[in-house]
């Protein structure tokens, strides 16, 4: 259900050359329960609210940390105001050991939860990361997680391999292209895996998200089980569920 | 209560002059139950319905810019039936009067949606949703159609610069209110795909436009104007009512800051409990928030807030 709130930054931490990680103390306790794939809706001072998408908690400190490109300067003391939690989190298949995430030109921070998480549960992660998503730092990552990265925005070295060795694969890149980039993939995969189960291969749509409660209809997806707002029924769909055209 | 459309046997009363605008909380306004108290508001407005299911816009849908944003949706819809089908139970419960807004797309369209929304529990009335560039006789054509197999309350909402030039049409056609007005098109750069997208405009720059076309429409108004466009405080919303409307609709304030909305559902209801200084609960009425400054105003200077008189080139 969602609630508006406050948090206050209590720290920021430049991560590389260009991100940044804020840990936020929020007020209401059922925050702490969010999950990978749900986000907040923060008020930074833009006349819409900001999408940021947690990463994980510190659990020592009792903070939640956030995410995100450099850009806006935050200060520790500062109060924000979030409405959340936003969006279903994201649904691990029963019995995933081998977890594929791949981040396909994009930022790769909506699927950095669900990275810590899956670490947490003892999963072997690979991630991919082609194009502007390479320039993550990626030394911030925990060392068990295989990186593999691509020189090309659509695919990566041993796609194949890491596409067969995988129980469930996120995907995630710009949505204007999901169309182009998700497809190949499919196609791809239908070559591998003859009948590729439900919720297998999941697309990540990272839209704005003015409303976070699907009445604005700016993040809808059309599926074939009709037009759904990624801001309710997402962030992640089944890829082969999708209405491209 | 409040009569927000003209008197007669199908009249529409409100509890309070706060209305949530169409498309603002979607089909399903208890979704925002965890955000506001929805008792307190006058009545909610849905999104758009349309007879025949419609998809989402495709491309870019929303332009972020100083001040506002740009949204084109596409109006994504199930279609009347399937809308009323699902929805209705939700209608039937809501603490408040849920009025469908319906897309006034051709005349036989807007008669078989109607009459699907006659028979539907939980609908207390239809705004109509006028296209922009509607002509004062399809106005006219597109309002009987909807009155032909339907008595409900029929509220039309008027394009914001379209405003004057048609309310006689509306009002004459059967119009039971005026909502001023649906926000105008515009058209943006959408920064990530680099393309030119057109959509509606948002914002809080919205009211001092709108306000203008109240002003200018309730004098020649037989029945109750709605006020409809930027209104981001409870003083926002008073200006409205003091240029004559008879209620108030709340649009994008319901979506960056929900809570906002019911302190000026409070205020303008005379509920408003505590004030941001901690000053003890007051009941709004008229004449309270004057400054010195207001009451000595030189009662001979002259003021036009809302006619042509002014005819300076001036900005």
């Amino acid at each position: 259900m969602i609630r508006e709130t406050k948090a206050i930054i209590e720290r920021t931490r430049r991560l590389g050359a260009g991100w940044q990680r804020l840990s936020l103390a929020v007020e209401d306790p059922a925050l702490e329960h969010i999950q990978p794939g749900q986000t907040l809706l923060a008020d930074t001072g833009d006349y819409l609210r900001e999408n940021w998408i947690p990463v994980g908690f510190d659990s020592e400190e009792g903070v939640m940390l956030i995410e995100h490109p450099l850009g806006r300067t935050y200060t520790p003391g500062e109060v924000i105001n979030l409405l959340g939690p936003v969006g279903t989190p994201f649904q691990l298949r029963h019995g995933v050991r081998h977890l594929l995430l791949v981040v396909l030109d994009y930022e790769p921070t909506r699927l950095l939860f669900l990275l810590h998480q899956a670490i947490k549960k003892e999963m072997a992660v690979t991630l991919v990361l082609t194009g502007i998503a390479r320039e993550y730092p990626i030394s911030t990552l925990p060392p068990v997680v295989e990186v593999i990265i691509g020189d090309e925005p659509e695919t990566w070295p041993n796609q194949e391999d890491t596409l067969t060795w995988a129980d469930q694969v996120y995907l995630l890149t710009a949505p204007m292209f999901s169309e182009e980039r998700y497809l190949p993939l499919i196609y791809t995969l239908s070559k591998l895996r003859p009948a590729l189960p439900e919720g297998f291969l999941q697309g990540v749509f990272d839209m704005p998200m003015p409303c976070g409660t699907g009445a604005c209809a700016a993040c809808m997806v059309r599926t074939s089980n009709g037009n759904l707002p990624a801001c309710v029924d997402g962030p992640a769909f089944d890829v082969t569920q999708l209405k491209f055209l | 209560m409040i009569e927000i459309t003209r008197p007669g046997k199908y009249s529409l009363m409100i509890e309070n002059p706060v209305m949530i605008a169409s498309g603002m909380m979607g089909f399903d306004p208890m979704v925002y139950r965890s955000l506001l108290k929805i008792e307190k508001l006058g009545a909610i407005v849905t999104s758009a319905v349309s007879l025949r299911p419609r998809g989402s816009a495709r491309g870019p849908r929303l332009v972020n810019y100083r001040g506002g944003f740009l949204l084109h949706t596409g109006l994504p819809n199930a279609g009347v039936k399937r809308v009323i089908k699902k929805y209705s139970p939700i209608w039937v419960d809501s603490p408040v009067p849920i009025l469908v807004h319906l897309i006034a797309s051709d005349t036989n369209d807007v008669m078989y949606s109607a009459e699907a929304l006659e028979g539907a529990a939980g609908v207390a009335g239809i705004e109509l949703g006028l296209h922009d560039e509607a002509t004062p006789a399809q106005v006219g054509q597109l309002i009987e159609a909807a009155r032909k197999r339907c008595q409900l309350p029929l509220l039309v909402k008027l394009p914001l610069y379209h405003a004057r030039y048609l309310a006689q049409a509306a009002e004459d056609a059967g119009a039971d209110a005026l909502v001023v007005a649906s926000p105008p098109r515009g058209t943006e750069r959408d920064a990530q795909s680099g393309r030119l997208v057109g959509g509606r405009v948002y914002g809080p720059w919205l009211k001092a436009q709108v306000l203008r076309a109240v002003g200018q429409l309730v004098p020649h108004a037989a029945i109750p104007v709605i006020a409809c466009g930027g209104i981001h405080s409870a003083d926002d919303a008073r200006d409205y009512v003091d240029a004559g409307a008879t209620a108030v609709q709340i649009d994008t304030l319901t979506w960056t800051h929900p809570s906002q909305v019911e302190i000026i559902a409070r205020n303008l209801g005379g509920l408003e409990l505590t004030r941001r200084m901690g000053a003890l609960a007051d009941e709004w009425e008229p004449g309270i928030g004057k400054t010195r400054l207001m009451s000595s105003y030189p009662p001979n200077l002259p003021e036009f807030p809302f006619g042509d008189d002014d005819t300076s080139t001036d900005p």
